[in-house]
């Protein structure tokens, strides 16, 4: 944590909430039916339903995780941003307006409207639910992330209160209200992003004069559970310490004149990015070691050249595209399809075409989806480098890159910016849990099990099952704290992309394919994409906690992204499934006619 | 045969014709952009020095990649107007 709680920030943190909240009611009283509940009755406006889109997409891993990728390592956080956007592009051009047309409530209904069958319900439902999951962690491990410099307090209770909050969002009040939160949030996020770049642009680049900017400083966690920062306990006390912020611009090169010049004054887009690319800025690199005192981890600063912040291939996850060896290749390429393949398979975002009236207003809506989620990305930047320059990067947390960089701004941006960044998280997991609790009642229960609900019952079981969801969510979301968001957020959409995928585009477009070549497709890229990242390096590591290089040695699989084997094998699962059971559907279908 | 699949849906039917075209002109759309972003993976991937060229002041890969994203929106924007809905 590198800031003190601030009580403006705080205010202005829970009136935002309590305003989130209020919507949330005055919906709610509106929203009674099962229909009404889970897909807004198809009511929703296409402009506010557009909108609402970007709402649900820009999540804690775009606002957070994009951010902080870019202001730690440049250019490559802006991979995730072109790859999220591109996206849209399958679901606008292959999947919208066919989708809208085929199903009701959700994607399974689409997927089993020719079939009628269970199975096909029961593995859409299963997978509905699974990658809405995955889809929660980064939600909640951002939550934690925003409360700890909001209020000081620490990550698990940042992660529990959004858990709560949007609990009560949700069991209140359903796709409705949902929608409207996301509608207010999407479009605030874009607007105080545009508003942050501006005051960045008018701030331009300072070379730092902190003689400290230079030095490395190494975070100690000793055996007991302590910490110390450069040997001194971690606190605000005389012989205490805390990490410093960083991000500093260490050269701007030389005036027409021959003088080192210190800096830039106001920038315009362009000229911000060109100033950038001939300037040479501090970034830190990260290496733990285990010494007697504990467990060390020690950031070094390094100058590096702007021209190559600004190439991909600087961060951890992405340097591999520089070797001359081809699986970290795979692995870039892996990921960027799974990006590409994903949006297009993602509960919470192909349910919200059916809350509006028609394949037009879908269509609409997903353009205005495009146009403000494209203006965000393109924003993400200049916050990004922003931040990277604006001397407030949390070495020790990389999602609080943009609300401390607002800080830089004053106490009012950084309360404003951390509070649409809360009801961002909140939006997208009530949409989650919303997409969630659909996928269990309608899909699961209703479909596969065949219990017969009424209308009032379903709404009910929807709502148990939202809290149930909420609970396991905040519980991932502590104990996965450690991660970027932006790289949890890719694993969700490597499971979306493999598991939904195959099976929407082939029930779209090729006549043979059958109800079982769907199920068995669905199940199959769903369980290959999550077998394979539990076994993959970025898991031993991360999340089994062991050390790189044997990480490295127990690695089942050549490289972490599963997209690029799993999306496949969904397709030909599919393709050889239905091709087996073709005869026997015809059959079925010549005895019905 | 092809458009056997309408049923379970409450909306208005839309015509078999502009579904058709809608469907035709969506792909295309789709197969232009897909080959220019896996044009720009693969380049990132296997030629990543390309992307160094200045473009604008500024290396390849920042201009190219705001030619995807603005990119992406134009072309929305082109098969939005062209789609029918009768």
């Amino acid at each position: 944590m590198l800031t003190d709680p601030s009580p403006l920030a705080m205010v202005v943190f829970l009136v935002f909430v309590a305003i989130t909240l209020g919507i949330s009611f005055w919906f709610a009283a509106q929203s009674k039916s099962s229909a009404s509940y889970f897909a807004a009755g198809g009511q929703i406006p296409w402009f506010v339903n557009g909108v609402a889109f970007a709402g649900d997409y820009l999540s804690a891993a775009s606002f957070l995780g994009i951010c902080g990728m870019i202001a730690r390592y440049g250019y490559d956080g802006f991979l995730y941003s072109i790859g999220f956007l591109a996206g849209w592009v399958v679901a606008l051009f292959v999947i919208a307006e066919p989708l809208k047309r085929l199903g009701r409530y959700t994607f399974a209904d689409a997927l089993n409207s020719k079939f009628q069958s269970r199975a096909v319900t029961f593995s859409a439902g299963l997978s509905a639910l699974v990658v809405s999951a995955f889809y929660l962690i980064p939600q909640m491990v951002g939550a934690g992330a925003l409360i700890m410099p909001l209020f000081g307090l620490p990550h698990w209770m940042g992660v529990i209160a959004v858990g709560l909050v949007v609990t009560v969002i949700v069991v209140s009040a359903g796709m409705v209200s949902t929608t409207y939160v996301q509608f207010i949030k999407g479009g605030l996020l874009v607007v105080f992003s545009g508003l942050i770049t501006i005051l960045i642009l008018n701030r331009g680049l300072t070379v730092t004069t902190d003689p400290l900017a230079k030095q490395p400083q190494v975070v100690t966690v000793t055996s007991t559970g302590a910490k110390l920062v450069d040997g001194k306990p971690w606190g605000t006390g005389p012989d205490e310490a805390r990490i410093r912020g960083v991000g500093q611009v260490a050269s701007l090169g030389k005036s027409p004149t021959g003088e080192e010049r210190t800096s830039t004054g106001p920038l315009s887009p362009l000229g911000f990015l060109q100033e950038l690319n001939n300037a040479e800025v501090i970034l830190w690199t990260e290496t733990t070691k285990t010494s007697e005192a504990g467990k060390d981890t020690i950031y070094a600063p390094v100058v590096v050249a702007g021209s190559e912040v600004l190439m991909p291939g600087r961060s951890p996850l992405f340097q591999g595209i520089k070797s001359d060896s081809l699986w970290p290749k795979l692995n870039f390429i892996s990921l960027m399809l799974a990006l590409f393949a994903g949006t297009a398979s993602l509960p919470h975002v192909l349910i919200r075409y059916y809350t509006v009236k028609d394949g037009r207003a879908a269509r609409q809506s997903t353009v205005v989806g495009i146009a403000t989620i494209g203006v965000f990305y393109v924003l993400t930047l200049f916050l990004g480098l922003g931040a990277m320059t604006g001397g407030s990067i949390d070495l020790t947390d990389s999602n609080m890159a943009a609300p401390l960089l607002a800080r830089t701004f004053g106490e009012l941006p950084f309360a404003l910016v951390s509070a649409i960044a809360f009801t961002t998280v909140l939006g997208t997991v009530s949409g989650l849990i919303v997409a969630a609790s659909g996928a269990v009642v309608h899909d699961l229960m209703v479909g596969w099990l065949q219990i017969p609900l009424t209308d009032h019952q379903k709404v009910r079981c929807g709502k148990i099952v939202a809290l149930l969801v909420s609970v396991v969510a905040i519980g991932l979301g502590i104990w996965f704290q450690k991660f970027n968001a932006s790289f949890l957020v890719g694993w969700a959409f490597s499971v979306a992309a493999s598991a939904n995928l195959p099976a929407l585009v082939m029930v779209l477009f090729w006549k043979r394919t059958t109800g079982a070549g769907v199920a068995a497709s669905v199940l199959m890229g769903m369980f290959s994409s999550l077998a394979w990242i539990l076994v993959s390096q970025e898991s031993f590591q991360n999340v089994y906690g062991y050390a790189k290089a044997d990480a490295a040695a127990m690695a089942m699989v050549p490289f972490s992204q599963p997209g690029i084997v799993t999306i496949p094998l969904g397709f030909l699962t599919v393709i050889v499934i239905s091709l087996l059971t073709v005869r026997k559907q015809e059959s079925t279908e010549n005895a019905v006619a | 045969m092809h458009f056997d699949h309408q049923q379970a849906s409450d909306v208005p039917e839309q015509g078999a014709k502009s579904i058709a075209w809608n469907a035709r002109l969506g792909l295309w759309f789709f197969f232009i952009y897909t080959a220019f972003y896996c044009a720009f993976v693969l380049i990132s991937a296997f030629a990543l020095a390309w992307l160094a060229t200045p473009l604008f002041g500024i290396p390849a890969s920042v201009t190219v990649g705001f030619g995807l994203i603005f990119g992406a929106l134009v072309l929305a924007l082109l098969y939005a107007r062209a789609c029918t809905s009768d």
